[in-house]
C-alpha cells in the first residue's frame, strides 16, 4: 500500500530550537488551511537530551504517527540513530554543516545544508531552525509567504529586527535549497479550506471542563497531566472559580469530592502514578454518590513507568480499580476534539448518576496538536440544561426520613446541597440505607447493590455516542482512545485504494456498551487495537461478548503510539 | 435566642459509643458551641474521617460529609471553598487526623482555609481494639506493640504552630464549659482553627484516664498565657509533662479564600449557581470563552 500524505521531522538537543521550529512549522501550515497534526518525542528531563518533533500532513489530519518520515532535519549526530529508524530510500535527510558524516543504514538520501552558518548570516545564530524550515518548505512546495507571516506573528513581541532576522532565515534556507534540489520532491496534500483550532487534547479537555461550568479544579503536578490545572488556573480566577494545587492526589481528588458534594462541577488531571493514589477515594466519590471528574493522561507504567512516553495501560484500572463495586463512567475520547466533548459529557453523567466520571487521554491525545473545527461554546454549554432548585422546606431531613439523600432507582436524580433548607442529610462513605444513615441489614444491602447496577443500565442508555462508527465492510476495526485515529487513518487507506472496513472507537469503556457493539459489529470478524501488551479492551470484550474466536489482537507497547500500518498488517 | 436545651436542635441519632467515652462530651460541647452561636443546620457542613470519632456525623443534625480515613481536610477544603457562606467543621481522631491524614493536616493549617478542625485525640486506636496511635506515650504497650510505640508521639499542638495554624487551641471532653467556649470561638475565629480534645477512651486507654488528665491539665489563661505571644505558644506546644488548655495562639491573616477572591471583578462568582446553570453562566462569561477559544485559533 502507498504511503499516506507527507510526513516530516526535526531532530537536535533540547534547546536548538527543535520545538519551537516544530511548532511553528505545523502552526503555519494549519493557518494556510493545511491540517498537520504532530507527534513529539522528548525525554524526562528539564534541559538537554535529544528531541524529536514530527509535523505530518494527511488529508484528514489523523492524530496518528507516521511510519517513515519523508523529510528530516537533524541538528546533532546523537538524535540521528533515532531519526533514521524511521526513514527509507525516498526520504532526504539534511545535515547541519557541522554534524560528521552519516550514512543512513534505512539508505536515505543524506545531504548538507550550512544552517548554522546561514542563520549566521541572517544576523541571527539562534535562527537555524528558520533556515530548516524555509529548507523544508522550499523541498516540500509549501509557500514561504504563509510561514513568514506565521513566523512574524510568532515574533513579533520581540521586536522588527528579530522578526526581520528570523524572516531573513526562513528566505535563506529556501533559496539554499530551491538553489541545490530545484523543484519540491514532496507534494503535500492539498489543504482543506474552513476555520480551525490548532489545540492539543489537554487543552480542549480544559476547554470542555469549563464550558460544561466546571468551577473548581485541584490537582497534583505530574507529566503529562500537568498542562490542565495550569491552562485551568488563571480562567478559573477570571471566572470566580477555585483552581488549587494540592499536597498530593488523595488532597487533590478529596476536594474535588467535597466541592461535588456541595454542588460544584470539579475535576483534578492526573497519571498513573496518581491515579493509583487516589483509588482509594474513587471508591469514596463511589459510596458516597459524589459527582467529580477525573483526567487521567495515561503514560506507560507499572510504577514510574515512562512518564513521556505513550501508552493505555490503565483501562483496568479506571474501570476495575478500588475495593468493592460501585458506579462510575469512564469515557475515552478518540481524537483531540472529542477531549472537549467526551470531557463536557463526563460532567454531564457524573452530575446526573452522582459517581465519578474518568477521562481517559493518552500521550497522544493529550499532549499532540491535531487541526480541528471550532467548537460551538455555547451549544455545549446549554446541554448541560437547567439543574432543579433546591427546596426551602425545611422540614425535610434524613433525621425523621422526610428526606432520602440516595432513594431512587437509580434513575438520573438531584440531591440537596448544603446551604438548602430543604434536604439537611449527612453523606455517607459506609454503607447506607436510602436516608444515607449506615446500615448493614442484608435486605438494605442488596436493595442498595442492586440500585447501583441499575444505575449502571441508566448511563449506557443516557450517555450520547457510546460507541463512534464510521464505514463498512467485512471487518470491524475495534478501539479506544487516541489509538482510533490510526483505525481511521488505516481505513483512510483502504479507502483511497477501493476498499472498505468498519472502524468503531468505544467512547464508553464503562459501563460497558455491549448492545450498542453487538449491532455494530454483527457478524464481522474483529480486529482489536490498543496500546498496551496486556489487550485490556480485548479482554473486556472478550469478557461481554462471546467473540473469541473472531478477534484478532494489534498491541503496540513500546511506548509510542500505533500506525496505521499496524492495523492495516493484521486485516485479514 | 439560645437556651438551655436549644442544643437539641442539632442532636440527631444517639451515638453508640462506649458509656464514658470522651466523644460524648465533644459532641455536647459541639451542639451546644452550635446553638449558642445560632448555627442554621443548613448552612453548616460536619465533615468527618473514619474511627470512632467519625460515627458523630450521624448524632450532628446538620449537613455532613462522612468521607474516608485521613482526609476529612481535603473534603473540608472543597466544601467551604465552594460555598464559602457554609460554617464548616472538620472532626476525627488522632490516628485519623495525625497518623494517615497528618500531610493534610499540616498542609491545611498553612492554607488557612476557615474552618474548625476538631481533633477527638485519646492516644488510641479505638474502633480497631486498642492499637497504639500517633499520639500514645511511650510508656504504654497494646497487644500489637508490645514494646510500645517506640517513636516519639506526635505533638499536635507544636506541629500545628509550626505549620502556620492561625488558631490552636486544646480543650478537655471532662470540661464542658470551656470546650464549649473554646469551639465557639474556633468556629468565631476566620481561618483554620485546630481545637485538639482530649477525649479519653475508657475502654482501651488506662493511661490517660479522665483523672490522669486532671492531673495533668493546666489553663492557660489562668497561667496569664497571651494568645496573641507566637514564641510564648510555641514553648507552651513544646511543653512534654503538663496538658495545656486553652486558646495557645490566635492571629489574623488572609485564608485560601482571600487569596482566591482579591481578583475583583467576577463574571460568575459562585460555583454552586454555575453549575446549576452552565449556559446561562456562559452568557455571562461569553467574550471571555469566545476569546479563549479564539487564542486556539489558526485561521
Amino acid at each position: 500500500m502507498r504511503a499516506h500524505g507527507v510526513a516530516w521531522q526535526i531532530g537536535g538537543t533540547a534547546g536548538e530550537g527543535v520545538e519551537s521550529g516544530g511548532e511553528a512549522f505545523a502552526r503555519a501550515l494549519a493557518a494556510s488551511g493545511y491540517v498537520p497534526s504532530t507527534q513529539r518525542d522528548f525525554p524526562s528531563r528539564i534541559r538537554g537530551g535529544d528531541t524529536t518533533f514530527t509535523v505530518r500532513l494527511t488529508p484528514k489530519g489523523r492524530l496518528a504517527p507516521p511510519r517513515h518520515i519523508d523529510l528530516a532535519v537533524a541538528f546533532n549526530a546523537t538524535v540521528l540513530p533515532r531519526i533514521d529508524a524511521r526513514l527509507g530510500p525516498d526520504s532526504i535527510l539534511l545535515l547541519d554543516d557541522d554534524v560528521p558524516d552519516f550514512i543512513s543504514g534505512a539508505g536515505a538520501q543524506v545531504e548538507r545544508l550550512p544552517f548554522g552558518a546561514l542563520a549566521k548570516e541572517a544576523g541571527l545564530p539562534k535562527a537555524k531552525n528558520m533556515v530548516a524550515l524555509g529548507a523544508s518548505a522550499a523541498l516540500m512546495g509549501l509557500p514561504l509567504e504563509v510561514l513568514a507571516e506565521s513566523v512574524a506573528g510568532r515574533f513579533a513581541r520581540k521586536g522588527e529586527a528579530i522578526v526581520a532576522a528570523n524572516k531573513a532565515a526562513l528566505r535563506a534556507g529556501h533559496e539554499a535549497a530551491q538553489a541545490r534540489f530545484g523543484a519540491p520532491r514532496f507534494q503535500a496534500p492539498a489543504p482543506t479550506q474552513g476555520p480551525a483550532l490548532w489545540i492539543s487534547g489537554n487543552e480542549a479537555a480544559a476547554l470542555g471542563a469549563l464550558t460544561a461550568g466546571c468551577r473548581v479544579a485541584a490537582a497534583y503536578p505530574i507529566t503529562p497531566a500537568s498542562d490542565i490545572l495550569e491552562y485551568m488556573t488563571p480562567r478559573l480566577q477570571e471566572l470566580g472559580g477555585v483552581a488549587l494545587q494540592m499536597e498530593d492526589e488523595v488532597a487533590a481528588l478529596n476536594v474535588c469530592i467535597g466541592a461535588g458534594f456541595t454542588g460544584a462541577r470539579s475535576l483534578t488531571a492526573t497519571s498513573g502514578p496518581g491515579l493509583s493514589l487516589m483509588t482509594e477515594s474513587i471508591g469514596l466519590a463511589g459510596s458516597a454518590e459524589t459527582p467529580c471528574v477525573i483526567v487521567d493522561c495515561q503514560r506507560p507504567g507499572p510504577s514510574t513507568g515512562m512518564p513521556t512516553k505513550h501508552g493505555q495501560e490503565d483501562l483496568w484500572h479506571m474501570i476495575h480499580g478500588g475495593h468493592g463495586e460501585f458506579v462510575r463512567v469512564v469515557l475515552a475520547p478518540t481524537d483531540v476534539r472529542d477531549a472537549f466533548v467526551a470531557t463536557s459529557e463526563a460532567f454531564r453523567l457524573a452530575e446526573a448518576y452522582r459517581c465519578p466520571a474518568f477521562v481517559a487521554l493518552d500521550q497522544q491525545a493529550s499532549l499532540f496538536k491535531q487541526t480541528i473545527a471550532p467548537f460551538d461554546l455555547q451549544e455545549e454549554a446549554s446541554r448541560h440544561g437547567e439543574r432543579d432548585p433546591g427546596s426551602d422546606d425545611d422540614t425535610l431531613n434524613a433525621w425523621d426520613g422526610s428526606y432520602r439523600p440516595y432513594g431512587g432507582a437509580g434513575e438520573a436524580r438531584r440531591v440537596a446541597l448544603p446551604g438548602e433548607a430543604g434536604g439537611v442529610y449527612y453523606s455517607n462513605s459506609t454503607e447506607h440505607a436510602p436516608t444515607g444513615f449506615t446500615n448493614e441489614q442484608p435486605a438494605v444491602r442488596e436493595r442498595m447493590v442492586e440500585r447501583r447496577l441499575a444505575r449502571m443500565e441508566h448511563i449506557i442508555a443516557d450517555c450520547v455516542d457510546p460507541i463512534v462508527v464510521e464505514g463498512d465492510g467485512d471487518v470491524a476495526i475495534l478501539s479506544w482512545g487516541s489509538t482510533v485515529d490510526a483505525c481511521r487513518e488505516a481505513r483512510d487507506r483502504l479507502v483511497e485504494d477501493g476498499r472498505d472496513v468498519r472502524v468503531v472507537g468505544i467512547r464508553l469503556l464503562w459501563p460497558f456498551p455491549k448492545e450498542a457493539l453487538e449491532a455494530a459489529v454483527g457478524d464481522r470478524k474483529v480486529v482489536i487495537a490498543e496500546a498496551n501488551a496486556f489487550a485490556q479492551l480485548s479482554r473486556l470484550v472478550r469478557s461481554e461478548l462471546p467473540w473469541h474466536d473472531r478477534i484478532t489482537e494489534v498491541l503496540r507497547y513500546d511506548g509510542t503510539p500505533l500506525l496505521s500500518d499496524d492495523v492495516l498488517e493484521v486485516l485479514p | 435566642m439560645s437556651h438551655k436545651s436549644a442544643w437539641k436542635e442539632f442532636h440527631g441519632k444517639d451515638p453508640i459509643w462506649c458509656p464514658g467515652c470522651g466523644d460524648f462530651g465533644v459532641l455536647r460541647a459541639m451542639q451546644q458551641a452550635a446553638a449558642g452561636l445560632e448555627l442554621d443546620p443548613a448552612q453548616t457542613v460536619l465533615a468527618t474521617g473514619i474511627g470512632c470519632s467519625g460515627n458523630i456525623t450521624s448524632s450532628f443534625k446538620t449537613y455532613g460529609f462522612h468521607g474516608i480515613h485521613g482526609r476529612v481536610l481535603p473534603a473540608a477544603t472543597g466544601i467551604k471553598l465552594t460555598n464559602p457562606g457554609l460554617t464548616v467543621l472538620a472532626a476525627g481522631g488522632d490516628g485519623d487526623g495525625f497518623g494517615i491524614g497528618l500531610g493534610h493536616f499540616m498542609h491545611a493549617a498553612r492554607r488557612n482555609v476557615d474552618m474548625t478542625y476538631i481533633v477527638m485525640d485519646n492516644q488510641v486506636y479505638g474502633l480497631t481494639k486498642g492499637q497504639t496511635s500517633p499520639t500514645t506515650d511511650a510508656a504504654m504497650t497494646t497487644k500489637a506493640s508490645p514494646l510500645g510505640p517506640m517513636a516519639e508521639p506526635v505533638h499536635p499542638l507544636e506541629l500545628a504552630m509550626a505549620a502556620g495554624a492561625s488558631f490552636v487551641a486544646q480543650g478537655f471532653a471532662g470540661d464542658q464549659k470551656a470546650l464549649v467556649s473554646l469551639i465557639e470561638r474556633g468556629i468565631r475565629h476566620r481561618g483554620f482553627a485546630l481545637i485538639n480534645v482530649q477525649s479519653p477512651c475508657v475502654t482501651y486507654n488506662q493511661l490517660n484516664t479522665y483523672a490522669w488528665f486532671k492531673e495533668h491539665i493546666v489553663d492557660l489563661a489562668a497561667e496569664g498565657h497571651d494568645p496573641a505571644d507566637r514564641m510564648a505558644a510555641i514553648t507552651v506546644a513544646h511543653e512534654r509533662s503538663r496538658v495545656p488548655m486553652g486558646v495557645l495562639f490566635e492571629e489574623r491573616r488572609a485564608t485560601l479564600e482571600d487569596h482566591l477572591r482579591w481578583r475583583p471583578p467576577m463574571a460568575v462568582p459562585d460555583p454552586v449557581a454555575t453549575a446549576a446553570s452552565p449556559g446561562r453562566a456562559l452568557d455571562a462569561a461569553a467574550g471571555r470563552f469566545q476569546a479563549w477559544q479564539d487564542a486556539f485559533r489558526a485561521r
